[in-house]
């Protein structure tokens, strides 16, 4: 760091040798690193590497064990968020910490209400929240209703409430995981804006590539200590990369793989369904999975992808068109019959669909063998030794770490809860694979492992549909992607000749042939 | 096979963490248990002491009455026989998620149903006689329960209301029959005519009460256990409740579980009623249940819906109620007194038991739902 092209400023903040322990875990082991004025210092390493607990600390939600945490040059340690914040550190959290029935001025001054004599005066509230988006550059209703807004005018007024709370350095936990393409421009924007005026951020996230976008620099934790500090334009994603898993062999491109199209396994005419309260209702959609194929569903969340998950493996009734599995009509058929035609599904949402999380890991693997079983079975012993034995060995193939079979699934890492859920569907030897966010919230080492799982299935002739919101993902595995707006499906496009750029148009809403470039 | 950073660990090592596992578990359960029943003791010895009386002594009285010598444990015993039953059967049915508050009503109407059986028809071969009260009793039971849970899964009635509300239906319905048409004209109002001997456990130890029906009671706790948490249609039943939408997405028929728990949980709540009669009181009469039921939906709830700590705070809840009734007798320790001492026990066993937390849940599902897709979306 010593050609540093950045100014030579004391840091507002400089954390040396931070260390906690929770229990015999030692979650931040010796962490250091500093935090310029103006600048955007970008934190990433695994799942469990120490950043949470990191931003816990600087934010007062847990204290520190030992070391030291200089704000603008004098030491501080934080017992609860209110110090923190008044000291100028504000957090953004990944869920908005908003309050949906109120308007937009009434949630950026809760707390610090103006007003005289427990009044709220309105007029002064609003003059203030006025300035500050003038300011931010932000054009919004104050009166507006906040569960109204979309997800991203939400987070923007996460941010204002932040800075008009006086924050000038800004903690943000995986802001972009719930943004478009466009949005995510939108708010790097923003930041760059906040960054010249003199505000300090500190950007965690998974993405690399918007990591190198936005940051000046980036720390890298792994197993809770710091592992190097890189200046962004002195480094590459695959520096990185390796320092974060110590490892100099991880693959971030595309996954090859050998392209053996067969026969139409999975196709799908006309789906409609009502609009359920999560997520668009379907209109018609239409397409064909082959063999040994995998098609992308990509789309901004809230558009039916969650939807057309459910209509497929059949958790959510249909209101017309027709499903076929190798031909087989499956509409009207049930989870179970459905399966039993060889369809799997990793569910969106592993911790409420995809396990029993406060079940045991057993529990969530034996779930497709018991499905099986004859109905005179019912009474038998759900367990045998022959399971055991098998769950053993399923545990083993698919390198879940846990301390055994009888643990609860939550107390697994998420890539551990994820690779039982795909061992589960993998073990059934699947003809059609719904994978829905395959890879949410799973550490690189775990997403490899899963990628290489599913790649080997399409070897096998599984045809595989893959719902992600992460458009790397997609670029990576898909051989065909199609784009979902409101429910329908607006773009059908070849893999290898599309771009982000192009796919965000299309989860914008424009349709094939009518963009509005 | 890929190469990974994971290396599964030896099979050994795996099979000591299990065990240590489990130790530690059994280890905090214990500990928690015991800390309950310490702290309950000690309020106990407060609140006598403030009232004016001497506390050691009257609590020994107590323990004295409900377990001092063999025929009081056998007393104490067989007052907690349909308790036991009927708290496994509401464990059952919240296990799978379903909240079956009913057990008041099926317990009254298994108890009608092996009243009507046991009197009406016979006397027979005592085994057979007993046997039909008790099919007739499970039968009406889990019928109740059966079509409260098929309205919840198939029409979406909420099953915490429908099995609230049918126990005044069913309490009532029991007593128009007591009193009226099945009335025992040679009694008094609101008791139906005394079962035929030969509807009536044998009684195993003289002026106790213990009747031979504690051995079906034992062989139903080992049934019940081993359905629902070691068999296959017990693990549908325990995903179903531990997350709908885990089973849904896996295959279990959600629906079926869910009806098919309660017919069971009813059957047994039913059965239970059906001891009231045959192992206890050898006829219908209109407060045969005297909150039972109640007890139960209790009991099941501090024991988490599991099976084996529910049949373990069914005995300390029998134990204390009738140290309770001891107190009453020998001392001038006012009746009152000693169930608000059993309710402060079960406040800190139940604040134990998260049972707080359950019960948010169910004023949740009962509150309109407003604002739940907004928050739902961040």
């Amino acid at each position: 760091m010593s050609q540093s092209p950045t100014r030579l400023v004391t840091p507002v903040l400089e954390v040396t040798g931070v260390t906690k322990r929770f229990g015999s875990v030692v979650a931040n082991s010796n962490i250091s690193f500093d935090l310029k004025p103006g600048e955007i210092h970008a934190l990433v390493g695994e799942n469990g590497a120490g950043k949470t607990t990191l931003m816990r600390i600087l934010y007062g939600m847990c204290v520190r064990d030992s070391g030291s945490v200089l704000i603008r040059g004098s030491e501080v340690n934080f017992r609860r968020p209110s110090e923190a914040i008044d000291q100028g550190v504000g957090m953004v959290h990944q869920h908005f910490m908003l309050v949906p029935s109120f308007t937009v001025m009434e949630n950026l001054t809760l707390g610090i209400e103006p007003g005289k004599f427990g009044l709220f005066d309105k007029r002064a509230a609003a003059e203030s929240v006025l300035e500050s988006m003038e300011r931010l550059g932000i054009e919004m209703d104050p009166q507006g209703i906040v569960g109204e807004l979309s997800v991203a005018s939400q987070q923007k007024l996460e941010i204002m409430k932040i800075l008009h709370r006086g924050a000038s350095i800004l903690i943000m936990d995986e802001p972009t995981a719930v943004l478009t393409p466009q949005e995510t421009m939108e708010l790097f924007g923003l930041l760059r804006r906040l960054a010249q005026d003199g505000s300090s951020i500190i950007f965690i996230s998974h993405k690399l590539r918007e990591v190198f976008e936005i940051a000046d620099r980036i720390t890298v934790l792994r197993n809770g200590s710091t592992v190097e500090t890189f200046l962004t334009e002195g480094t590459d994603p695959a520096e990185v990369v390796a320092a974060m898993t110590g490892r100099d062999d991880v693959n971030l491109g595309r996954m090859e793989r050998e392209s053996n199209l067969g026969d139409v396994v999975l196709s799908v005419n006309y789906l409609s369904c009502v609009k359920p309260a999560h997520d668009s209702g379907l209109h018609q959609v239409s397409f064909e999975v082959r063999a040994g194929e995998i098609v992308g569903i990509a789309g901004v969340e809230g558009n039916g992808q969650s939807v057309l998950a459910e209509a497929l493996i059949g958790t959510i009734p249909l209101a017309a068109g027709d499903i076929a599995i190798q031909g087989i009509p499956l509409a009207k058929a049930s989870v179970s019959e459905r399966r039993n035609q060889g369809l799997a599904y990793v569910p969106e949402d592993r911790q409420l669909e995809g396990l029993p999380i406060n079940g045991a890991v057993w529990e969530g693997l034996v779930a497709g063998r018991l499905r099986n079983w004859s109905a005179w079975r019912s009474l038998a012993n759900a367990f045998p030794k022959s399971s055991k034995s098998w769950v053993q060995d399923l545990i083993s193939r698919y390198s879940i770490r846990t301390p055994g079979y009888n643990v609860a699934c939550s107390s697994l890492s998420g890539g551990n809860q994820q690779k039982l859920v795909v061992a589960r569907e993998l073990e059934a030897q699947p003809t059609c694979l719904v994978l829905a966010q395959p890879t949410r919230g799973v550490d690189l080492g775990a997403i490899e492992f899963i990628y290489q799982q599913i790649i080997e299935a399409t070897n096998n002739g599984c045809a595989v549909v893959l719902i992600s919101a992460d458009l790397d993902e997609i670029m990576r595995l898909t051989d065909r992607v199609l784009v979902m707006y409101g429910g329908q499906i607006v773009a059908d496009e070849v893999t290898t000749s599309t771009t982000r750029e192009q796919l965000g148009m299309h989860m914008m809403g424009s349709v094939v042939g009518t963009g509005a470039a | 096979m890929s190469q990974n950073s994971a290396k599964p660990l030896e099979s050994n090592e795996k099979i000591d963490t299990q065990w240590s596992h489990r130790w530690r578990s059994v280890r905090t359960k214990s500990g928690a248990l015991s800390f309950t029943l310490i702290f309950g003791l000690l309020l106990t010895l407060a609140l006598i002491q403030a009232q004016g009386f001497k506390p050691i002594p009257t609590v020994w009285e107590g323990i004295q009455y409900s377990l001092g010598d063999p025929t009081s444990i056998a007393r104490t015993l067989a007052w907690g026989l349909p308790l036991c039953v009927a708290a496994i059967g509401v464990a059952l049915a919240f296990r799978s998620g379903m909240f079956n508050i009913g057990a008041e009503g099926q317990i009254y109407a298994g108890a009608m149903a092996a009243a009507i059986v046991g009197a009406y028809i016979g006397p027979m071969f005592t085994g057979l006689h007993l046997a039909l009260c008790i099919i007739a009793a499970a039968l009406i039971g889990g019928l109740i329960a059966g079509v409260l849970g098929w309205m919840r899964a198939v029409w979406g009635v909420d099953e915490v209301l429908s099995t609230l509300l049918s126990n005044y239906i069913i309490v009532l319905f029991c007593a128009y029959l007591a009193t009226s048409p099945l009335r025992d004209p040679d009694r008094q109002s609101g008791t139906t005519k005394a079962v035929f001997d030969s509807a009536m456990f044998a009684e195993i130890m003289p002026k106790t009460g213990l009747r031979s029906a504690i051995f079906l009671v034992v062989v139903l706790c080992l049934a019940v256990w081993w359905l629902s948490e070691k068999s296959t249609l017990g693990y549908r039943w325990r995903m179903t409740g531990e997350s709908a939408s885990f089973a849904a997405s896996v295959g279990i028929n959600v629906k079926r579980a869910q009806i098919q728990s309660m017919v069971f949980s009813g059957a047994l709540a039913g059965i239970a009623g059906a001891l009231l009669v045959t192992a206890s009181q050898g006829r219908y009469w209109t407060a045969i249940g005297s909150g039972v039921g109640w007890d139960a939906v209790l009991i099941a709830l501090i024991g988490r819906a599991r099976i084996l700590p529910t049949i373990g705070w069914v005995l300390v809840y029998t134990i204390m109620r009738s140290g309770a009734r001891g107190v009453e007798q020998v001392s001038e320790v006012p009746a009152e007194l000693s169930l608000i001492l059993i309710a402060c026990i079960i406040i800190i066993a139940a604040a134990r038991a998260g049972v707080l937390y359950k019960v948010t849940g169910i004023g949740r599902r009962l509150m309109p739902k407003r604002e739940g897709d907004v928050n739902g979306m961040v």
